[in-house]
């Protein structure tokens, strides 16, 4: 998933495109690791990295490496390890001491996350974004940075105003609105609009209240 | 000490205390804190070593277990009370307001405990990082480090073993040659150290790496002097303080390394997981980044800590952990610590069967010491010391050698236990 815009890649379709001509795929997960359900091994990628302090409601600071089993031995630790040329994952962790109790609120966060179920959840984040997008899409001068279509983004949408810079976009709803988002404004891509990114514990009445927002900039 | 000035360093200990020991300081008491602590500044170090009123004071500060004895703060030590409290708070503060704290508020707290640390360390800015731990502060330095294939580094067998495995995988990868010292870790002269390191170099050498304290046995290398031979033939070095930062009262800048990392979890008092980078502004241009930066320029640290998002609470409680080392100051913190050490090794020393390995000068050795018994297993004695006695000690690899690492915050009581306990395993030996 893209982070500027939450729009869905079809990683599983890259990967499985590369590896017929032999090329290894890196994915960058950071956004859709419990968030949606996919499972990692189903994005058939060589490599998947992700951080636990986003969708996965883990403390700041947590992240996960997955790499194929086949893929660990060429892999070279960062950190160095005495046994670089292994085939066992634990190479990669000579990383020194961190604050050993986060990992276990990692463990609270997989009940957690096992409790609502992953599918559930991603309905429900499809649906908040549905909710509000809905509701806006066809008001004047707004702009919809983000695919809206199920399998190409779920709970992160894009959204701006027609000649309203991004960041100013994102002042006004924070300092009118008390609504925290921030705006998108990369050097590479020039996007129009502020990333919006409720989650679970986002009440539809947060959204109206985004909308009725927007609805006001929009008709500034 | 005149009765008079015992009394009032007393009571200005005790000022000093209280105020750091309060969950948070408000800007008063941490006045407060340094004003009694420049007050009782005219006592020379070694005069406050063996005042057990301060000292238990200070004691007081930490919450400590009840079930064992605590001396092995040589891989991470207990923060006071008020670095936990404070580490606590902020969990619970920035869990309200995530994103918003990260945009908003992080780069300000970042820059103040930056600007507090590097004024600790007595280095500019520009010259340190935070880190989360020595070895991530010397993997930056070693896997950085512009070397071609034939280069050649110099360190001892007894350096820590993530440095030892870092230049050893450049080698596989890169082919860089690692000449690997096999000097004893015995009494010697500062000069037979140099020498050691000075004889193996070669016109190929291009870095050293040396620990300021051997994290096996405590021992206290003559840094300095090795740098200053080292740079005279062009020669970096790379500083391993690991177990000297706010252990011995040096400053970085005086060892006069290239580079120089540590953990802050040890003898700083800071939570698990925080460390320090620093690295001579000249030097910063040729190290390549650990992880990949397109934020800095090529001669900001900045560029070296890329790091990705960490547990930002831990920030505030290396503050704390600032003032509550500037409170009871460095220099009196490195007298108690030799003081503490010197009490249980010389009663330990005669005993029949013990043997201590680390050299006793007090150039070579603070805190950290160690015992054995003859002919006895060390992982053995570190069991029967931690099952029989709930003396927590640990083997780290030094041959017949458990490593005591007791802190400030060790009672006499519990050396005199710690003695007892020593003698009577040794006497069964």
């Amino acid at each position: 998933m893209f982070n500027e815009t939450g729009q869905l890649l079809p990683v599983r379709k890259i990967c499985d495109m590369a590896h017929e001509r032999d090329v290894e795929v890196i994915v960058d997960g950071a956004h859709s690791f419990a968030h949606v359900a996919d499972q990692i091994a189903d994005l058939h990628c060589d490599y998947y990295g992700t951080s636990l302090h986003k969708w996965m409601l883990a403390p700041l600071g947590t992240g996960l490496i997955y790499i194929k089993k086949e893929k660990i031995k060429k892999v070279w630790p960062l950190f160095g390890n005495r046994r670089y040329d292994s085939e066992s994952i634990g190479k990669f962790n000579s990383i020194g001491v961190h604050p050993s109790y986060i990992k276990l609120a990692i463990a609270e966060a997989i009940r957690f996350n096992e409790s609502i179920g992953l599918e559930r959840k991603e309905a429900r984040l499809r649906y908040l974004k549905n909710y509000w997008v809905e509701q806006l899409l066809e008001v004047p001068n707004i702009v919809v940075d983000t695919p809206l279509e199920d399998h190409r983004s779920c709970a992160i949408t894009t959204i701006g105003i027609k000649d309203k810079n991004p960041r100013e976009l994102a002042d006004d709803l924070y300092n009118k609105y008390r609504i925290l988002t921030v705006g998108v404004a990369s050097k590479t891509v020039r996007y129009s609009g502020v990333r919006i990114c409720p989650n679970l514990y986002t009440t539809t009445h947060q959204l109206d209240l985004l909308v009725t927002a927007m609805k006001e900039f929009a008709a500034a | 000490m005149s009765e008079s000035r015992r009394s009032f360093f007393k009571k200005a200990a005790g000022i000093a205390l209280t105020a750091t020991a309060l969950p948070l300081i408000a800007p008063g008491s941490t006045k407060r804190v340094h004003a009694a602590a420049k007050k009782i500044g005219d006592i020379a170090p070694l005069a406050s070593a063996d005042d057990e009123s301060f000292w238990s004071d200070v004691r007081s500060a930490f919450n400590l277990s009840p079930q064992f004895i605590n001396f092995e703060n040589g891989w991470h030590s207990p923060q006071p009370e008020v670095g936990v409290d404070e580490v606590c708070t902020q969990v619970s503060k920035i869990n309200e307001i995530p994103s918003f704290y990260m945009r908003k508020k992080l780069d300000d707290d970042l820059s103040t405990t930056h600007q507090l640390l590097a004024r600790f360390a007595d280095c500019t800015s520009e010259e340190i990082l935070i880190t989360r731990n020595t070895t991530e502060s010397l993997n930056i330095v070693i896997m950085g480090l512009d070397l071609k294939a034939g280069d050649e580094a110099i360190w001892g067998r007894y350096e820590y073993g993530s440095m030892q495995v870092a230049f050893r995988q450049r080698a596989a990868r890169e082919g860089i040659v690692n000449k690997v010292l096999d000097i004893p870790l015995v009494s010697m002269s500062d000069d037979e150290i140099v020498d050691a390191y000075s004889a193996a170099i070669t016109p190929k050498t291009k870095v050293i790496l040396v620990s300021h304290i051997v994290f096996l046995t405590g021992q206290v290398l003559p840094v300095r002097k090795i740098s200053d031979m080292a740079h005279e033939q062009g020669i970096e070095v790379i500083i391993d303080g690991a177990h000297s930062f706010a252990h011995l009262a040096d400053k970085i800048t005086d060892l006069r390394g290239d580079y120089y990392g540590t953990s802050l979890h040890k003898w700083m008092l800071a939570p698990l997981g925080t460390g320090l980078l620093y690295v001579k502004k000249e030097k910063i241009k040729k190290l390549w980044p650990l992880f990949g930066d397109g934020n800095h320029s090529s001669e900001h640290i900045g560029k070296l800590g890329h790091i990705g998002t960490r547990p930002p609470y831990l920030l505030f409680a290396i503050a704390e952990a600032v003032r509550f080392n500037e409170a009871i100051a460095l220099e009196r913190k490195e007298a108690r610590l030799r003081y503490i050490k010197n009490y249980w090794v010389e009663r330990l020393v005669d005993v029949p069967g013990v043997v201590v390995h680390t050299p006793r000068e007090d150039h070579r050795s603070c805190a950290i010491s160690t015992v054995g018994i003859k002919d006895r297993d060390p992982g053995d004695i570190a069991n029967a010391l931690y099952e029989r006695y709930k003396i927590f000690t640990v083997a780290p690899g030094y041959p017949g050698a458990v490593r005591i690492s007791p802190n400030i915050y060790t009672s006499i009581g519990e050396l005199d236990y710690f003695v007892t306990a020593i003698k009577e395993l040794a006497g069964e030996s």
